[in-house]
């Protein structure tokens, strides 16, 4: 059994190393800026904006949800993300991989390339299968980097699972600093834009 | 001069002030079929549940912009609960709680915040800082929490990598 289940949470939870050297990384930075385009969740938002100057939230996996189901014409999602260049210092991209194409990772990477600063980060976690078959799932940062798994409303989107070749493929605009394979089947990936 | 419990109406932009000899614990309503357009000030709680649009402003007191409540205007208040729908910029004093209901669209300049999953925020957030939080005790590899049954993940990938 992995780690302990947390109350509301029925999937195990686990330490993130990778948000522990995303944090480290920009606390080097003065008056850092990150972006965290992942679900709303309130302890994420408390625990950035505690450490951080300024964080930006924009909740890609509610625009997403309501571009499948044609509220807004395919492709404008990304206006969402109107953000200038080289406007941050990380970029948190929660488990929303998985549930993007091959097109839009690739559409998505660009951007963050663009409103990444030189040597911004970016810290991409992947649950796959890996949390109860396909239940889509977001991530709570609790105590010192423990990641809790809750369970998300049904988003309507269809489950990409992608090997590490294929995702850092995708990913190749950024440069690989860490990756990691937890016990749960979680994947994280460190990159850095250089 | 507006009273407790009164609904307001304004048609012309304007300045609407309120707060008089009242307590501290009476709150003003804005029901669900005013419309304002103008700043709103006043020295006592505000609960918005119709629409405003222009500016708020409450030192030291709070406002909340109920379920119903159309907001588009910048808001300065001691405490600020969102759970209806609001557009601007939002100074609190104190705290911003946003509910699980809320609509937000703008930034916010607090001195804490709590948000409740499940919100829609496109928003920027500037906390203001305390000096100990810049101490933050790294996970050490070592250490129990990071050496769990969960917590030794295999590295896929590292510097190394790169020079190959």
């Amino acid at each position: 059994m992995l780690g302990n289940s947390q109350s509301g949470s029925h999937l195990p939870g686990y330490t993130s190393n990778a948000l522990r050297l995303f944090l480290e990384g920009l606390e080097q930075v003065r008056e850092s800026q990150v972006l965290d385009v992942g679900s709303i969740c309130g302890d994420n938002i408390t625990f950035f904006a505690r450490r951080i100057k300024r964080l930006y939230i924009c909740d890609m996996f509610f625009h997403l949800s309501r571009d499948s189901r044609g509220i807004l014409p395919p492709n404008q999602i990304w206006k969402h993300l109107d953000y200038p260049p080289h406007s941050f210092d990380g970029i948190l991209l929660w488990n929303l991989i998985d549930y993007l194409n091959d097109s839009q990772v690739g559409r998505i990477a660009a951007l963050c390339h663009d409103m990444l600063k030189p040597e911004g980060m970016v810290l991409a976690s992947l649950a796959g299968k890996s949390m109860s078959g396909t239940v889509p799932c977001y991530f709570a940062i609790k105590d010192r980097f423990r990641l809790e798994i809750n369970p998300k409303p049904e988003i309507g989107l269809s489950l990409h699972i992608r090997s590490n070749r294929e995702v850092l493929e995708l990913l190749s605009l950024f440069t690989p600093e860490k990756s990691y394979l937890y016990q749960n089947g979680i994947r994280e990936y460190l990159l850095r834009n250089n | 001069m507006l009273g407790k419990d009164k609904n307001i109406k304004t048609r012309d932009e304007s300045i609407v002030t309120y707060g008089g000899a009242v307590s501290s614990e009476e709150k003003t309503v804005i029901g669900k079929q005013i419309t304002i357009e103008g700043t709103v000030r006043g020295k006592e709680d505000l609960l918005v549940e119709g629409s405003v649009k222009g500016s708020i402003e409450l030192a030291g007191n709070h406002l909340t912009v109920g379920l119903n409540g159309q907001v588009e205007a910048d808001i300065q208040a001691e405490n600020v609960t969102i759970r209806g729908h609001v557009t601007g910029n939002v100074d609190a004093l104190a705290k911003v709680s946003i509910t699980k209901e809320a609509d937000f669209n703008g930034e916010i300049h607090a001195k804490s915040i709590s948000v409740e999953d499940g919100a829609y925020l496109k928003a920027v957030i500037e906390l203001e800082k305390e000096p100990q939080m810049k101490n933050i005790r790294p996970v050490k590899l070592g250490d129990k929490a990071a050496s769990d049954t969960s917590a030794k993940p295999a590295i896929l990938t590292s510097e190394a990598d790169k020079a190959k």
